[in-house]
């Protein structure tokens, strides 16, 4: 080999060179191609529960959550509603700046949810959808503001993630274990995949049995809440599901509907994560322990000191 | 301070030829004879002090029953107010007051000590050296508190005779130190008392024995409650032989002739029997202690025609009056219980300052709606002598007039002293009748 | 009248309402003086600092109605408890209080094993009389703090939230008698929460053992007293001594479970009640002289000291053929 010149001096044959520039076309392809996964909208709102009177913003946001990306002119197509109880009103969408927002105040209490859907026309050779879930409780004088597992609309929410499990006092703590059902067309999906992602990367992958259900866990992980996430506060249900409906929109031929439904949580932090009643018990133990034998050798002292002057005891 | 007894007949011999010793004797059982007999010639006086006289004239008559029952052998000598009772009671031994009220025997005292030194310690020093009570004698350990001069001084010389321990007792009660120093002396004591005794004092005994003696304080104060009453159905002069019978008597043996008096005295109360005319002033008597047979003072007193109903001395009513309050059944608490009643509430004007004197005379005055105060003071008795001043302007301020009395155990001065309980009687009376 | 026999029958009574209430439905407001924790679900009343914490964290600018808002409700908390406090000034602690209660318990449990109890000396017992002041001006200020921005400085962390609480020795003890043991913990969540959690129980283990040995060791460094007794003037129930009859025998001082000398030393003043007192009566009980202490409600005498009530206790009788 040392006979060989400097022209060679990485000497590799020729299958390895075909392989390595097709598997680098293939990662430049799936680079520059439309991503078929990480682009949803979500609704966002700030704050905690919201009174009546009190008046409550959502946003529309379109990207890789939690890192929206420039709204693109689709989202001002996008259709909202809210419901409470078995009633639907519709909701105005207003751009403020660069955002989408829409502003609701409701004149009666009542546990309200906020949809959201939109057109996205055709990407990747499907006809895109994107649709979208947040809940909004609204406290005061009215109806009972309870959180009840019900399906929102099927025909303007085509692909909706339900959580079907109770919550307490409208809250969802970490180590909260969740029923997700996944409903089409108001029928359940069964073999759909739901990924659950928290706004500080932790992902996790969850499918749904034939009832159209799973099951997760919210983080519990102690350590893994203080070394890496700290208090988590919001966290996104994503299901994506295409089906093989093909067709024309606007004179162009598609394979398929896609939908993309999401549903963003609040998710509070348990006492109980950072609670360790096992150190709990130890310290009182530790500490009456110590002092309990510290006021015993005190007194065994004394009564030696004693016995040591006087004599006797 | 522990001495070895120190026999030396010798000494005796030598200063005081047999002839001496036997008048002295009975001079002193003449004198004990003799104020009972006075006491004895009252008609009104009630028939359940005559187990009193009997105990009193048992140490003088050599008849004394002390110490032969209940297990109870040996007998511990004390002084003053400040020694433990319920220590030696615990111990299964009696205590026995030595102070003594003898005039025969100071002038034997008197070759130990400074010519102008208190009364009782000469005669309880001549006492021990003549050797003539069998009471004296059969004590083998003496119990001494650091009270006044004499008392811190009087244990040298009877080291001589009788196995002294010394119970430093501090003169300024209020402070921590001296609080828990008292302790520490009062855990010393029981020690020795152990020690002496060979007998432990657990606390089941210990209790027991504060128990006897809260008893005896239960009896003692239904006597001072009878004593406040309008109607006056005991003389002084016998109030404090009862307490003086305190001293040479077992106390169950005391509290149960006691209570027998008592029921008597509620008798005569309801009755309506008193021992002295209706208007006769109530008299204090306060000051240095009255020890049987000096009843000089005291019978003079009455037969001026006043009645001593109530008084301040150490040797009377100061003797049992305050109880111990038993907390918890443990040995420290009540050690704790034991020294504190033994220290606070002492009157004693050896400590400093001693205001709970000027608060119990007060109240006494208010209790027993005293006429006249007489403050005894016997010839060499400083401390009482220092105090007497203040507490003449105080009761004046009360209007409650005070005559100092200053007098020794000799007979000498009679004369003069009745004079002035007279004079001093008849102020009163005048008062009275305003 | 043997007052400890009654005082332990009411303060069982006491303990049953204040900690079993809630599963009757009793409710007797959060307003009280007396240490039943507001963490305990089942509770039939609840200690005012809890409530006084929380509003004291309210910042004072928050509420759109008026400025002075906040400080209303924070007059009404302290009026009303001041109100519940002055009808039985200081026996509140003595008589009603369920963590004394437990504290007197232990003092049972200690007698029936025949250890004596630890005294302080007075040096140290007056130096440790400022620490319930220090802790309740902390609970004010931290309280404030986490609202309000004070002296220019950053508004304290959250998980300050009702310090008092937090390291109250009754917040993990009391639910213990409703089953509910979740309040032994020690909170990872910041360095704040892992401080105070374990102060918390740290100081419930010193009071644990503290209540062995001394009686009512934690009365003294209660917050709820600290406050109470700057009112206990005003209180309806008063302790009273006649300094004339006093002996000085100081039975008084030496039985107080709170060692308090004042009630011995005292000769002018009337009124006795210090911060310290919880109107147990227990040196009424021990006094051997008429009318000395007294105990008065409304100015009358409620229970005073005599001598046949001291002997009647300490169990003695007259001898001969009348009972006394």
């Amino acid at each position: 080999m040392g006979t060989q010149g400097r022209n060679n001096r990485f000497p590799v044959s020729t299958l390895m060179r075909m392989i390595i520039i097709s598997v680098s076309v293939g990662i430049f392809l799936a680079m520059i191609c439309n991503p078929v996964c990480g682009e949803e909208m979500w609704l966002e709102t700030e704050g905690e529960s919201s009174y009546v009177g009190m008046e409550r913003m959502i946003e529309v946001k379109f990207g890789e959550f939690p890192v929206p990306k420039n709204a693109e002119d689709n989202i001002s197509n996008t259709l909202l509603w809210s419901k409470t109880g078995s009633s639907i009103y519709e909701l105005k969408l207003k751009k403020e700046g660069h955002a989408y927002i829409v502003k609701m105040a409701p004149k009666s209490a009542g546990y309200y949810t906020v949809a959201a859907y939109t057109d996205f026309g055709i990407k990747g050779g499907f006809l895109t959808c994107f649709c979208s879930k947040i809940e909004v409780p609204f406290y005061g004088k009215g109806g009972e503001v309870k959180y009840e597992p019900k399906i929102f609309d099927k025909d303007r929410i085509p692909l909706e993630i339900l959580i079907t499990t109770e919550s307490s006092h409208n809250r969802r703590y970490t180590g909260d274990e969740l029923t997700v059902r996944v409903l089409y067309k108001g029928r359940p999906l069964s073999d759909a995949e739901i990924s659950l992602v928290t706004d500080s990367g932790w992902t996790k992958r969850i499918k749904t049995d034939a009832d159209g259900e799973g099951k997760v866990t919210l983080l519990t992980d102690r350590a893994v809440l203080l070394k890496e996430h700290g208090a988590t506060k919001r966290y996104m249900f994503r299901v994506d599901y295409t089906d093989k409906a093909a067709g024309v929109d606007k004179g162009k031929g598609y394979q398929g509907n896609r939908y993309i439904s999401t549903l963003v949580i609040g998710v509070y932090s348990s006492p109980h994560t950072w609670e360790s009643s096992k150190m709990g018990y130890l310290t009182v133990l530790a500490t009456a322990l110590i002092v309990g034998l510290g006021i015993s050798l005190r007194r065994h002292l004394r009564r030696r000191n004693k016995r040591l002057i006087s004599g006797s005891d | 301070m522990k001495r070895k007894t120190d026999h030396q007949p010798d000494r005796q011999e030598r200063l005081y030829p047999e002839k001496v010793v036997e008048q002295t004797r009975t001079n002193l059982v003449l004198a004990a004879r003799g104020v009972i007999d006075l006491l004895r010639a009252n008609p009104t006086r009630p028939k359940g002090m005559d187990y009193f006289d009997k105990v009193v004239l048992g140490i003088y008559q050599e008849d004394a029953n002390l110490s032969t029952g209940k297990n109870r052998e040996k007998l511990i000598g004390t002084f003053c107010l400040s020694t433990p009772e319920e220590l030696i009671y615990a111990a299964g031994a009696v205590p026995v007051r030595l102070g003594a009220g003898i005039h025969a025997t100071t002038p034997m005292g008197e070759d130990y000590l400074p010519v102008l030194s208190c009364p009782i310690v000469k005669s309880t020093v001549g006492l021990f050296h003549l050797k003539l009570l069998s009471v004296y004698k059969r004590c083998k350990l003496v119990i001494i508190p650091t009270t006044c001069d004499w008392m811190k001084k009087i244990g040298e010389i009877l080291g001589n005779y009788i196995t002294v321990w010394t119970l430093e007792v501090p003169q300024v009660k209020e402070r921590e130190p001296a609080r828990r120093h008292w302790v520490e002396e009062v855990y010393g004591l029981k020690r020795e008392i152990e020690r002496f005794t060979g007998s432990k004092i657990t606390k089941n005994r210990l209790r027991e024995a504060i128990r006897l003696i809260q008893r005896a304080q239960l009896e003692f104060r239904r006597l001072y409650r009878i004593r406040m009453r309008e109607t006056p159905v005991i003389s002084g002069s016998d109030a404090m032989l009862i307490m003086n019978a305190y001293s040479y008597d077992e106390v169950d043996r005391w509290t149960a002739a006691m209570s027998r008096l008592n029921d008597e005295l509620e008798e005569r109360l309801r009755e309506r029997v008193s021992v002295c005319p209706k208007n006769a002033p109530r008299i204090m008597l306060t000051g240095s202690p009255i020890l049987f047979p000096n009843w000089k003072l005291s019978s003079m007193i009455e037969e001026a025609g006043g009645i001593i109903v109530c008084d301040d001395l150490c040797s009377s009513n100061r003797y049992i009056y305050d109880p111990i309050a038993i907390d918890e059944s443990t040995m420290p608490d009540m050690m704790i219980a034991i020294a504190e009643r033994y220290l606070l509430p002492c009157t004693c004007p050896c400590f400093s300052p001693n205001n709970e004197r000027i608060e119990r005379i007060l109240q006494m005055v208010e209790d027993f709606r005293v006429t006249g105060v007489i403050y005894h003071v016997l010839r060499g008795c400083h401390l009482y002598d220092f105090e007497e001043r203040h507490i003449h302007e105080i009761l004046q301020g009360k209007g409650v007039p005070q005559i100092k009395i200053e007098t020794d155990y000799s007979l000498e001065d009679r004369g003069q002293v009745q004079t002035r309980l007279e004079a001093f009687l008849e102020i009163l009376q005048g008062k009275e009748s305003w | 009248m043997n007052v400890s026999r009654l005082r332990q029958l009411i303060q069982i009574l006491a303990f049953g309402l204040l900690v079993f209430g809630g599963f009757i439905n009793v409710d007797l407001t959060h307003y009280l003086p007396v240490c039943s924790c507001t963490f305990n679900d089942a509770k039939g009343g609840s200690c005012f600092l809890a409530g006084l914490q929380c509003i004291l964290t309210k910042p004072f600018d928050q509420y759109p109605l008026d400025n002075w808002w906040p400080l209303l409700r924070l007059t009404k908390w302290i009026l009303y408890t001041v109100l519940f406090f002055i009808i039985l000034n200081k026996a509140w602690c003595g008589w009603l209080c369920p963590f004394g209660a437990i504290q007197d318990w232990l003092t049972i449990l200690r007698k029936k094993s025949g250890i004596e109890c630890a005294r302080f000396s007075w040096l140290t017992h007056d130096k440790l009389k400022s620490v319930k002041y220090i802790l309740l001006f902390l609970l004010i200020i931290l309280s404030v703090g986490i609202g309000n921005s004070l002296f220019g400085l950053p508004r304290l962390t959250e998980d300050l939230h009702v310090p008092m609480c937090q390291i109250c020795p009754a917040r993990p003890l009391i639910p213990i008698f409703t089953g509910d043991f979740s309040q032994f913990f020690i909170n990872f969540k910041s360095t704040t929460k892992i401080v105070m959690s374990t102060l918390g129980m740290t100081l419930l283990g010193l009071v644990l053992v503290g209540s062995f040995v001394k009686k009512r060791f934690w009365c003294a460094y209660c917050p709820i007293s600290a406050f109470t007794s700057l009112f206990d003037n005003l209180g309806l129930m008063q302790l009273k001594k006649d300094g004339q009859r006093c002996t000085k025998c100081g039975n008084c001082s030496r039985v107080c479970d709170m060692e308090i000398r004042e009630i011995a030393e005292e000769r002018d003043r009337e009124n006795i009640v210090t911060q310290d007192c919880m109107l147990c009566m227990r040196c009424i009980e021990a006094c051997p002289e008429d009318l000395a202490l007294k105990a008065t409600f409304l100015g009358k005498n409620v229970f005073a000291s005599s001598f046949e009530g001291f002997m009647a206790r300490q169990c003695i009788k007259a001898e001969g053929n009348r009972e006394r």
